[in-house]
């Protein structure tokens, strides 16, 4: 029993870092209609900033965010301008090769620089622990959930409370109307897109303190991560944060009860059973537009 | 000048044409190195082929047909085991079984996959992929998981060995082609175009609209476990990563992209121009 317990606090503890990564990934969604499958790449190259800093100055990876969100960010906005913002029709399945590609690229480049071997950044409370309810739970997991919730409240607070925000929702809803009412969608698109990227470095720091990682990490980091906001409903950043969570907590109770090995099986299991009832995802519309 | 009875004329003659080239590829280019492009070249074009009459004509994106490419050479590779067929041309007589079980697990997935629309399906296929990936790793007892699993191999000497493969390869290209050719023909392919211009006011007009998705989505399924089922004795030994692998998933619909979506002989001309460069 403590140890499905401890399963069910580690799974929201992990959970908020996928809520985290999995919120930059359905908002990109959702303002842009397009899937972004270097997204797990970002992630990964965020880590790798934050390991580079580390390594060189010795700056703790938390405090490398500070560095390495608003880099993250420029290079989502160049991204967008350059591989998204060309796309026109078919923006869905065209988005897919073209992010799948950037996906390769940062692959490609972060295997030269920094070869394939598994590295994991590291710092004082990555190993140090306190005790609750009998089971010991490493700092970080604790540091990491609260950087997740305080990016994703910053998000929240951003998107429902800025007229930023309002724009952005306003491009999410109706494309076109947005324009005719005059937000400048390009550039919130650019700007979302690049809201999602730090987003992804925030999440890389705390997956690579918490995972080995190497620049291959991606593919399954992106299969979660869809899976995710596929369920939570594509474009809808709660339901991508319970969903998130919710994935989580099942994966590590299998983990405990059946065997790690089905542990992400019983992941993509959900997904399917809650397809099967509502193919719509938690909270997500019917997709009633073509592809 | 260019009457219909002329231009049908023309195209039956490139289509020979092309056909007599393709036959004699082996013949007349003994490099092994060569045929082994080739026969990539024929596998690609029946891959995008086939997935073009679920891709291109329904407007349906999978980018999971990886899965049914990996799950052809799987259930191929256990067939032979199981059957204890000697290596030589016989296991190509079984090839049809791989296609059958595909076409079940086709099934199966189709069915989920299909209650989404638009990017929901894409991203649904691809997480159906990293399943039946998950499956190959995990199910060690039966597919020998992470160690993989080896097929026969076939006695033929080095020069030879690419050849049966080039022509089994090619065969399977040309199934494809022709099924696609009679689809793109058929009520069933006019039904197919209109889901993908407007799936509800097909609906409205009667397009059995999920039964002719199931069934073009099994259709290419089912192509692509046989092309797959004919890749694991070509390379004879296969592990999970390898022959369910999101690259081939992605080539393949990069290649109808390129060529041509929804068209005949444009997922053949993307396969053309992207596999042997």
């Amino acid at each position: 029993m403590t140890l499905i317990l401890e399963a069910v606090v580690f799974g929201i503890l992990t959970g908020g870092v996928y809520a985290l990564m999995a919120s930059g990934l359905t908002l990109i969604f959702g303002v842009m209609r397009i899937i972004n499958v270097g997204h797990g790449a970002l992630v990964i190259l965020g880590a790798y900033l934050s390991f580079a800093l580390l390594r060189s100055a010795n700056i703790d990876p938390f405090v490398s965010l500070v560095i390495t969100m608003p880099a993250m960010f420029l290079i989502g906005v160049v991204l967008q301008v350059i591989f998204i913002r060309p796309l026109k029709d078919d923006r869905e399945a065209l988005s897919v090769l073209v992010t799948y590609a950037i996906a390769l690229g940062i692959e490609g480049l972060l295997g030269y620089l920094f070869t394939n071997n598994f590295v994991q950044l590291n710092a004082w409370y990555e190993t140090a622990s306190f005790a609750v309810f009998g089971f010991h739970i490493a700092y970080v997991y604790l540091f990491g959930f609260g950087l997740c919730l305080a990016v994703l409240g910053a998000i929240f607070v951003l998107l429902y409370r800025t007229t930023f925000g309002s724009a952005v929702r306003a491009t999410m809803l109706n494309r076109t109307a947005a324009q005719l009412v005059g937000v400048n969608v390009d550039r919130v698109s650019a700007i979302a897109f690049g809201i999602g990227v730090s987003t992804a470095a925030a999440g890389g720091v705390i997956f690579g303190m918490t995972n080995a990682f190497n620049p291959g990490s991606h593919y399954d980091l992106i299969s979660r991560l869809l899976t995710i906001i596929v369920l939570g409903g594509l474009g809808s950043l709660r339901g991508a944060v319970i969903a998130a969570v919710a994935m989580l907590i099942i994966e590590d109770v299998t983990a405990v009860v059946i065997s790690p090995v089905w542990a992400s099986f019983a992941f993509f299991l959900l997904l399917v059973i809650v397809l099967v009832v509502r193919p719509q995802g938690l909270y997500g519309i019917r997709v009633r537009e073509r592809i | 000048m260019s009457s219909p009875a002329r231009v049908r004329a023309v195209k039956l003659g490139a289509l020979l044409i092309v056909a007599v080239v393709a036959l004699l590829v082996p013949v007349f280019e003994t490099d092994p190195a060569t045929v082994n492009v080739a026969v990539f070249t024929a596998m690609y074009v029946g891959l995008a082929t086939a997935w073009n009459i679920m891709g291109g004509y329904t407007g349906y994106v999978s980018l999971g047909h990886a899965a049914f490419f990996g799950f052809g050479a799987y259930a191929f590779g256990l067939v032979l085991a199981h059957l204890g067929i000697q290596a030589g041309y016989e296991p190509f007589l079984f090839v049809p079984i791989a296609g059958a079980l595909t076409v079940v697990l086709a099934l199966l997935i189709g069915w989920i996959a299909l209650r989404t629309r638009a990017a929901t399906f894409v991203i649904v296929t691809i997480a159906m992929m990293f399943m039946i990936q998950l499956l190959a790793e995990n199910l060690v007892g039966l597919t020998g998981g992470g160690s993989g699993l080896s097929f026969p191999v076939p006695p033929w000497s080095g020069d030879f060995f690419d050849t049966p493969f080039y022509y089994a390869m090619l065969l399977m290209a040309a199934i494809s082609l022709a099924i696609s050719w009679w689809i793109r023909r058929s009520k069933f392919g006019l039904g197919l175009l209109a889901i993908r211009d407007d799936e509800d006011k097909a609906l409205a007009v009667g397009v059995p609209a999920h039964t002719y998705k199931l069934t073009a989505f099994v259709i290419s399924a089912g192509l692509v476990g046989m092309i797959g089922a004919i890749y694991g004795y070509y390379v004879t030994y296969i592990y999970p990563q390898y022959a369910i692998d999101p690259l081939v998933g992605i080539s393949l619909v990069l290649m109808v992209f390129l060529g041509g979506l929804g068209t005949l002989w444009g997922p053949v001309l993307g396969a053309v121009i992207l596999e042997p460069a």
